[in-house]
């Protein structure tokens, strides 16, 4: 598609540029060259027999894009929509997806020096998702690899779903 | 091995494309010509084949250019009456035609797929060379071909130089041989290029020239008198004819300029259509030494007896015209044939003064070729997907804008802006509507896209099982969507392959029984009710209710009881029950089966219905019925939990108002009895895989009813409310939201939120074996069900 962001960080390979998005009072950080768009909480349609963490669907200019609850996917309670809350419109795999998200605080250019491996105790089981982690002062980023988000965890769920 | 292709980024597709539609003709041209040979057939492969010699060579595919050069000489030889059987060749033909389809896609791929190609060639050479000396070692005894088909009718009497006057093919015919008095007129009619020299060269070209080839022109070409390579100039002029496919034959012939006769003028007679010939026309004239080259429109009728009449629809056309169109190509070539204004021929070919021509002398190569070219687009289905998607989106804003009108009239009461709103409004409507039509009509394309790789498979199919069959083809001009298109193959294949297999009997079986040896397919779309109709019927050896009866029995998927009841035309759908069909019962119910039950899925899945029909000993005949679109399709809307549903309208019955004590309970589930039968009662949330959750009922205490049918199979949803009867776009539901059963996709509604598209068919078959134990039950309370 001609609307797909190029890399943000193409001409300098050592840093990366990321889109920081809050999930309770944690900061998750997305590679701004997989994000499309940042828009507003919307009406969602649920649809039956998704697996949890999926939301539903919405209606973006004509394509549908489920959406996905990232509390619900990384296992934090819900939370009600407020004025921050946020859909974050990113590529997953090869599957556009909707990302909620409580809010979206900032747009960061990461050394990439300053990233560093997931911590076992962090990762646990879902080391598949999380790319790394970055030290910013007192701020703790973790960062998300948008094509594990959907792995093979989850398409087993769906097929289960089915 | 990588391989690398002279192709600019891009252009693989535009190759890949062409070359499979060449490589189609082709295939379509042979099974054609396997029944007989046809002129018009062989020419059209044999051009075919040039074609797909010249963009291989182009983009430096040597494998496949020598591979179709080998063929497009082994179609010459049919064309020129060498070889008049292609029977013979169809085999090692038609294994070309599957090695050139790899061939070509080894350009997408960039890697060698195929290794066959040299073997191919060497084995199309050998026959062909075996052929012809064959056929030069009994040319006195052959039989009538094409060749003789070629050739005139009548001959003229030897004009001045006329060498060895064709075969006296004008004895038979008794025809009056007079001579073409009317060609000398050329020397009045032309513009001071001709002269009266090239009267002969004509008259002779007439004479030998094989006729048939329509349309063809001639063209007269002169080369400067002065230049020390006339002969070779003669030779060029009559080479670029033969490679454009386009020669028929010229004055003086080739071995006369071979042989080093000095000459000026060459009379060149070529088929093709106008446009092509005028293309054609611009690129002799750019051969050096070359001083004009004149087109005229040749005669075409095949085997005409009256010569002079022949003579008499020459006409010479003066420099810078374009030569009208002919016979068929009339309609097709009007744009071609339009004259350019005089700027546009100076624009075209600005070499033309600088080589000392008359402004206009020259054609208009280069803008006749893009006219052409404009005539149609190749578009990237993803781009007409797209177009499709913009289009819903405008049908769903439109609504929206007709209702804020309306709104702001009610606020506003009889005010100018409200009334023009409206008006706007509807406006605006009207041209959405048209908008839609319009692309919906440019996704249809005529099912003969499929259809045509039928006459293949079942060729090869018959041969493999030493059966003789006959494929009719009807209707193959009737359009449908592509999304349609796209999902009717493969359940056709399969119809198709069981008609064959199970259908026609050997040829043996057939005689004893009273038939023709050859069994018929016939293979018939139409239009029926807004709808596509489609059967494949064979006249093969039917099904035997007897046998499915105890087929059903014994698989245990009917009681006896219930198999004895049924009709027998009843009992000839069982074929559809999932787990039916098994080889063994093939065998036995000499019949059809194998896989039924997933053809009528993948039919109802797309909205439509198969049924069959059946004489046992005489034939079967399977009957789908499909929508022509899938993109669009008419839905009832209704509320159900929190959500909008769509429940296409072809599987919706009726609605109904209900009080909740007029249900009763079976096992546990709600049913009611409509028209004495009694139909299982469910929660459209429910049914859909939603928590179970008590039955809504309205505010004056009813439960809203939907009642859906797929196969025969009827249910009752309750909903919470009915919105209405739309239009709507399907889409597809993103994957990770799951392709769930019983969803078909999502819908955009009026008010830009996301509707569930509900698949009839899937979702009773999810709940089929509740609705069947309920129904069983009440139907035959004795029997056991399954």
């Amino acid at each position: 598609m001609a609307d797909k962001p190029t890399s943000g960080g193409s001409g300098r390979s050592a840093e990366l540029q990321i889109v920081v998005c809050e999930l309770a009072d944690e900061h998750y950080g997305l590679d701004i060259a997989r994000v499309y768009e940042i828009i507003r909480n919307q009406p969602i349609t649920p649809v039956p027999r998704a697996p949890g963490f999926v939301k539903g669907v919405i209606n973006l200019r004509g394509r549908i894009i489920p959406v996905v609850d990232l509390r619900g996917r990384f296992g934090m309670p819900a939370a009600d929509p407020t004025k921050e809350t946020r859909i974050v419109v990113a590529e997953s795999g090869s599957t556009r997806v909707g990302l909620i998200v409580d809010g979206v605080s900032e747009v960061l250019l990461l050394p990439l020096d300053a990233i560093e491996p997931t911590p076992e105790v962090a990762a646990g089981d879902d080391a598949e998702y999380l790319r790394g982690i970055a030290k910013l002062g007192d701020r703790l980023v973790l960062l998300l690899e948008l094509d594990g988000l959907f792995g093979l965890d989850e398409q087993h769920v769906l097929a289960g779903a089915a | 091995m990588r391989l690398t292709f002279d192709l600019q980024p891009g252009d693989d597709r535009l190759f890949t494309d062409e070359s499979l539609e060449q490589i189609e003709r082709i295939e379509q041209g042979l099974l054609e010509l396997e029944h007989g040979l046809d002129a018009g057939v062989v020419n059209e492969v044999f051009r075919a084949a040039h074609t797909l010699k010249g963009s291989a060579a182009t983009i430096g595919h040597r494998r496949m250019a020598e591979l179709t050069h080998a063929m497009e000489d082994l179609f010459g030889a049919f064309r020129s009456g060498t070889l008049y059987e292609v029977k013979p060749f169809a085999d090692v033909l038609l294994a070309t035609i599957d090695v050139l389809r790899a061939l070509v896609a080894e350009v997408q791929e960039g890697e060698t797929l195929t290794d066959a190609p040299e073997a191919l060639t060497g084995q199309l050479r050998q026959l062909l060379s075996t052929a012809t000396a064959a056929a030069a070692a009994k040319s006195s005894t052959r039989p009538a071909s094409i060749a003789q088909a070629f050739q005139p009718a009548a001959v003229l009497p030897p004009a001045a130089r006329t060498p060895a006057p064709v075969s006296g093919a004008a004895a038979g015919t008794g025809a009056p041989a007079r001579p073409v008095a009317d060609v000398a007129a050329f020397g009045d009619v032309e513009s001071g290029v001709t002269n009266v020299a090239v009267v002969p060269l004509i008259q002779q070209l007439l004479c030998e020239a094989p006729a048939g080839f329509d349309p063809r022109s001639l063209f007269v070409c002169r080369v400067d008198p002065t230049s020390e390579w006339q002969a070779v100039r003669l030779l060029q002029l009559v080479m670029e004819v033969e490679e454009a496919g386009a020669f028929v034959g010229s004055a003086p012939g080739r071995q006369e300029i071979e042989s080093g006769m000095g000459a000026s003028l060459l009379a060149v007679l070529a088929r093709g259509r106008p446009g092509e010939l005028t293309q054609l026309r611009g690129r002799l004239a750019a051969i050096d030494d070359v001083v004009s080259v004149e087109m005229i429109a040749a005669p075409i009728a095949a085997g005409q007896a009256d010569v002079s009449g022949m003579s008499s629809s020459i006409e010479i056309f003066g420099p810078g015209e374009t030569i009208p169109p002919q016979g068929a190509d009339r309609n097709d070539n009007l744009d071609e044939a339009r004259s350019p204004s005089p700027q546009e021929r100076r624009q075209a070919d600005p070499g033309a003064e600088a080589r000392g021509l008359p402004p206009g002398e020259r054609m208009t190569v280069a803008g006749d070729r893009l006219k052409a070219a404009q005539q149609t687009i190749r578009i990237d289905v993803a781009r007409l997907d797209e177009l499709m998607n913009l289009v819903g989106e405008l049908v769903v804003h439109k609504t929206r804008l007709q209702r804020s009108a309306a709104d702001l009239a009610l606020r506003l009461g009889d005010d100018p802006l409200a009334r023009q709103s409206e008006e706007d409004s509807q406006q605006f409507a009207r041209i959405a509507g048209q908008l839609q039509d319009q692309v919906t009509g440019l996704r249809m394309l005529p099912i003969e896209t499929v259809f045509n790789r039928f006459p293949r498979v079942v060729r090869d199919i018959a041969a493999k099982l030493n059966k003789e069959v006959q494929l009719i083809i009807e209707g193959k001009e009737t359009e449908l969507d592509r999304s349609v298109l796209e999902e009717v193959g493969d359940p056709l294949g399969h119809l198709v392959r069981n008609a064959l297999d199970h259908g026609i009997e050997s040829p043996e079986e057939r005689i004893a029984a009273g038939k023709t040896p050859a069994g018929t397919v016939r293979l018939t779309a139409r239009h029926a009710d807004g709808r596509i109709l489609i059967t494949v019927e064979d006249d093969g050896r039917g099904m035997d209710p007897a046998a499915l009866r105890r087929a059903v029995v014994s698989k245990g998927l009917m009681t006896h009881e219930i198999a004895e009841s049924a009709s027998d035309d009843d009992i000839l759908r069982v074929v559809f029950l999932p787990g039916f069909s098994t080889a063994s019962v093939i065998t036995e119910v000499s019949g059809r089966g194998v896989g039924m039950d997933v053809v009528r899925n993948n039919i109802e899945r797309l909205g439509g219905w198969v049924d069959v029909a059946s004489t046992f000993g005489v034939g079967s005949k399977v009957s789908l019925s499909l929508p022509l679109t899938l993109a669009i399709i008419g839905a009832l809307l209704v509320k159900s939990g929190t959500r909008v549903c769509a429940l296409p309208l072809t599987g919706v019955v009726e609605t109904l108002r209900v009080e909740p004590r007029s249900f009763g309970r079976i096992r546990g589930h709600n049913v009611l009895t409509l028209r004495n039968r009694v139909i299982p009662v469910e929660q459209l949330d429910n049914a859909l895989g939603d928590p179970p959750r008590p039955l809504e009922t309205n505010e004056r205490g009813f439960v809203n009813l939907v009642v859906v049918r797929s196969r025969g199979t009827e249910m009752a949803l309750a909903v919470d409310a009915f919105v209405g009867q739309h239009e709507i776009v399907l889409k597809s539901l993103s994957e990770v939201a799951g392709e769930r059963k019983g969803l078909a996709g999502a819908t955009i509604m009026a008010d830009g939120t996301v509707g569930l598209v509900v698949d009839i068919a899937a979702l009773l078959e999810h709940t089929a074996v509740v609705g069947a134990k309920v129904a069983a039950a009440v139907a035959h309370p004795h029997a056991r069900v399954a």
